[in-house]
């Protein structure tokens, strides 16, 4: 596996334009099916071909056993790690979230999280409580845990083809399951740090006591930061989405013969008309590292056409 | 039978020669190891590059002067909101690990590390002249104990590192103690004060290296720091021998026409006209009036309306004393360059003075040339008067000043800044006043932090930083913390205690 090599600034040579290096032994187990079947013959034909893969990538050995961090989005905090303990590539890694703190009392009697004078500096109610791993009475880094793999465990393809007289349609459906999306957009859509354009989910924020457990205070800076790297933005990225259909009609050789054609053909033509998920992003297809910080959707196409043949 | 194998030998040496020109082509469009380290022009471009992470805005074109708004001399101001957060994160003490100014500090000084190793292990084995070699040898040690006092002030233990790094090597060291730290720092400015040449025998383009006053001065903050006072004292003596005068305006110590002055021992050298890029790496162009100009003013080109000095700052100057006018703009101050000053240009009523440089001169934002001043004669002898008063020398510590540059140490600062000669003050008292007036002579130069975390191991800052109101200051902010980008590419970094 190429890999980004991790320098530390220290040595004085940059951090950022790095020299990729072998990074160790990566293992990928798994099973692939496909199955073509011709359903119907004669007047009415139906083909269908399927195809599914099942796929278990780990990370067995690094060339040292240090851990890397990768997957940074200019926050100076990595949401990846590259763990030789039989974690998968770009597992994503971070704090975990347990709710909000309801009350002052809440606050106080949780391990410390980010201490200060007043609510505008410190954890308060209304912020998020992330889980003290390590249970030494203090929130930091060594309280990060594996948050998820973004990796799909499925990766599926259904193509059916009918075809009767002139006609002809296809219908391709395509999608995965069982992997994890950082929604890193959200870090700046429902941040409620600073005053720019935030999505509706924010209208369901704390706004006092047990008025909400998941979508924490609007506060200034977010002092208890609470947009840091978490369990908070990952979604499961499972979809499943019509990713192309085709109706043709060609017509009969007779017509085409006396218009002077050899073949002819009107087709109309949909790409990506309609996906099924629970991811709430633009578009569950991001980047193999399951990152999604402005990636650009999907267009959905519309095309018709004629195909003529001389 | 000979003449076969003769002829066989002569071939494969012939074969071994031509392939060797043939296939080892040294890079023709770049320089490495092998075509490098051979005239003086390289050992002059390498000890030039080593300088060249000090004018970065990891160091001194921002980073450090902000470290006076860490110490409560002046608030970001900018352009409100979350302009600045990583600094005002550290000035309102509650610095997390991952915290960007923190990482800028810590990247800045690496490879200025790097570029002075280099040196170290390579230009001794140059054929170069041997006063040439004898000069950069020492700057690359002054520089690179300049970058290591940055970094072990500021973070405590650090990586020790004196020799360039390869892959083989151990490239994830763990922190060597303060101690290590200071030792290597102190042997490097010893050193570059044998090899350097006096600060009078630079000319032209040279003038502004570093200089055996500048190696001498820096060490003496280095002992100041450490408490040894009468190594200070030792070396703030021998400097008044190197032809180090007060400059008769205070204000001449930033001003670009007068840049390297009598007063300096040591800036940071901009060009202010130059073909890089203002906002990166490579920058040639001081930020510092760029972003300390008033918001929403003319005054300067850029204007960011950073570092907007306190109420409580302003107020700690002593009446008529003439470095506030040449310092900070406030409501009915002198106008500045024809422009009379509105307080709604700032949100504390106030905003910097010291380093703008006006349109006349800096037309643009990316075009000021003006020095950053690192060390001056002015904080020499502030050093001087403090070791004394510390060695239980007060009253020569206060002793009266004739003229700016006749007299006790502090009163000569004093006198330049128009105000009355200190004297008959206890030993404790005098040392208030010492500090009072580091705070006012040096401020927004980035020593005001330094002085609050040295002076009784930091509890001096931690009580100053309460009394205005920085309740959240504890112990653990006397330090930054290591940042966590570098810990996880360093597992064998410890964090700093508290973090």
């Amino acid at each position: 596996m190429l890999v980004p090599m991790s320098v530390p600034i220290s040595t004085g040579y940059s951090d950022i334009v790095v020299p990729s290096i072998n990074l160790g032994k990566v293992q990928n187990r798994g099973v692939e099916l496909t199955i073509t079947s011709q359903n119907t013959k004669g007047a009415f034909v139906w083909n269908t071909s399927f195809n599914v893969s099942y796929n278990q990538n780990r990370i067995l050995k690094l060339n040292d056993t240090i851990p890397m961090y990768t997957g940074s989005i200019g926050l100076n905090q990595n949401l990846s790690i590259q763990h030789p303990g039989g974690y998968p590539i770009n597992e994503f890694y971070g704090f975990v979230t347990n709710g909000i703190f309801q009350t002052q009392k809440d606050v106080d009697d949780y391990a410390v999280q980010v201490p200060g004078s007043d609510p505008f500096n410190r954890t308060s109610p209304g912020d998020i409580r992330f889980r003290d791993l390590n249970n030494d009475g203090k929130i930091d880094d060594n309280d990060r845990t594996f948050l998820g793999n973004p990796n799909p465990s499925f990766i599926f393809a259904l193509n059916n083809t009918f075809s009767w007289k002139g006609f002809d349609l296809s219908v391709f459906l395509q999608g995965i399951a069982g992997n994890k999306i950082y929604n890193a957009n959200r870090i700046y859509q429902e941040g409620m740090a600073v005053a720019v354009n935030q999505t509706t989910a924010v209208l369901d924020r704390w706004t006092g006591a047990n008025t909400s457990n998941t979508m924490p205070r609007a506060v200034f800076n977010d002092p208890n930061k609470n947009t840091r790297v978490s369990d908070r933005f990952i979604e499961d990225g499972s979809y499943l989405r019509i990713k192309n259909v085709t109706l043709g009609y060609t017509l009969p050789k007779a017509i085409a013969d006396r218009l002077k054609m050899s073949s002819a053909r009107i087709y109309l033509s949909g790409q990506n008309l309609a996906t099924f998920t629970k991811y709430s992003g633009f578009d569950p297809e991001v980047p193999s590292n399951g990152i999604d910080l402005n990636v650009y959707p999907v267009t959905r196409t519309i095309s018709a056409g004629i195909n003529i043949t001389f | 039978m000979k003449t076969i194998k003769n002829t066989v030998i002569i071939l494969t040496v012939m074969l071994v020669s031509s392939c060797s020109k043939f296939l080892d082509k040294a890079p023709l469009d770049s320089v490495n190891t092998s075509n490098f380290w051979l005239t003086e022009d390289d050992a002059i471009s390498a000890i030039n590059g080593a300088y060249q992470p000090l004018q970065w805005p990891k160091l001194y074109n921002l980073r450090m002067w902000t470290s006076d708004i860490w110490g409560g001399n002046s608030i970001v101001g900018a352009g409100g909101g979350t302009d600045g957060i990583e600094t005002q994160d550290i000035a309102n003490f509650v610095t997390s690990t991952d915290n960007a100014a923190a990482l800028d500090i810590w990247r800045g000084p690496a490879p200025g590390i790097l570029r002075a190793n280099l040196i170290l292990q390579n230009v001794p084995g140059m054929t170069i002249k041997e006063e040439l070699k004898n000069r950069i040898l020492g700057e690359a040690r002054f520089l690179r104990a300049s970058y290591y006092f940055i970094l072990v002030r500021l973070f405590g233990d650090v990586p020790l590192i004196t020799t360039p790094q390869t892959p083989a090597d151990n490239l994830r060291p763990s922190r060597s103690s303060k101690t290590e730290i200071y030792n290597l720092i102190i042997d490097d400015f010893t050193e570059a004060i044998n090899l350097l040449p006096a600060r009078s025998s630079y000319s032209g383009k040279d003038i502004g290296r570093a200089s055996k006053g500048a190696a001498a001065g820096m060490l003496a903050k280095v002992y100041l720091t450490l408490g040894q006072y009468e190594k200070t004292l030792a070396l703030c003596e021998q400097l008044a021998s190197l032809g180090y005068t007060l400059n008769a305006n205070y204000s001449d110590n930033f001003n670009p026409l007068t840049k390297n002055s009598p007063e300096s021992l040591f800036e940071v050298q901009y060009q202010g006209k130059t073909s890089y890029s203002f906002w990166d790496n490579e920058n040639q162009a001081s930020w510092v009036s760029t972003f300390t100009g008033p918001r929403n003013s003319d005054f300067v080109g850029g204007g960011y309306g950073w570092n907007q000095p306190t109420q409580e700052f302003v107020n700690a100057y002593e009446s008529g004393d003439n470095r506030k006018d040449q310092t900070i703009l406030y409501p009915g101050c002198p106008d500045f360059d024809g422009k009379a000053y509105l307080s709604s240009y700032s949100t504390t009523g106030f905003n910097l003075r010291k380093f703008l440089v006006p349109k006349t001169i800096s037309p643009d934002y990316d075009t000021n040339p003006a020095d950053f001043p690192v060390l001056r004669y002015a904080d020499v002898l502030l050093m001087q008067a403090e070791a004394l008063n510390e060695l239980g020398r007060t009253s020569e510590a206060q002793a009266a000043s004739t003229s700016i540059n006749q007299g006790g140490p502090l009163n000569r600062v004093r006198r330049r800044a128009g105000l009355n000669d200190v004297q008959g003050l206890s030993q404790a008292a005098l040392r208030e006043k010492i500090l009072h007036e580091r705070r006012m002579e040096l401020a927004f130069e980035g020593h005001w932090w330094f002085d609050l975390i040295r002076i009784n191991n930091g509890q001096y800052g931690l009580d100053f930083l309460h009394s205005i109101g920085k309740t959240n200051a504890t112990s653990k902010h006397l330090l930054l913390p290591i940042p966590q980008k570098e810990i996880e590419a360093n597992p064998n970094l410890s964090q700093n205690t508290g973090y």
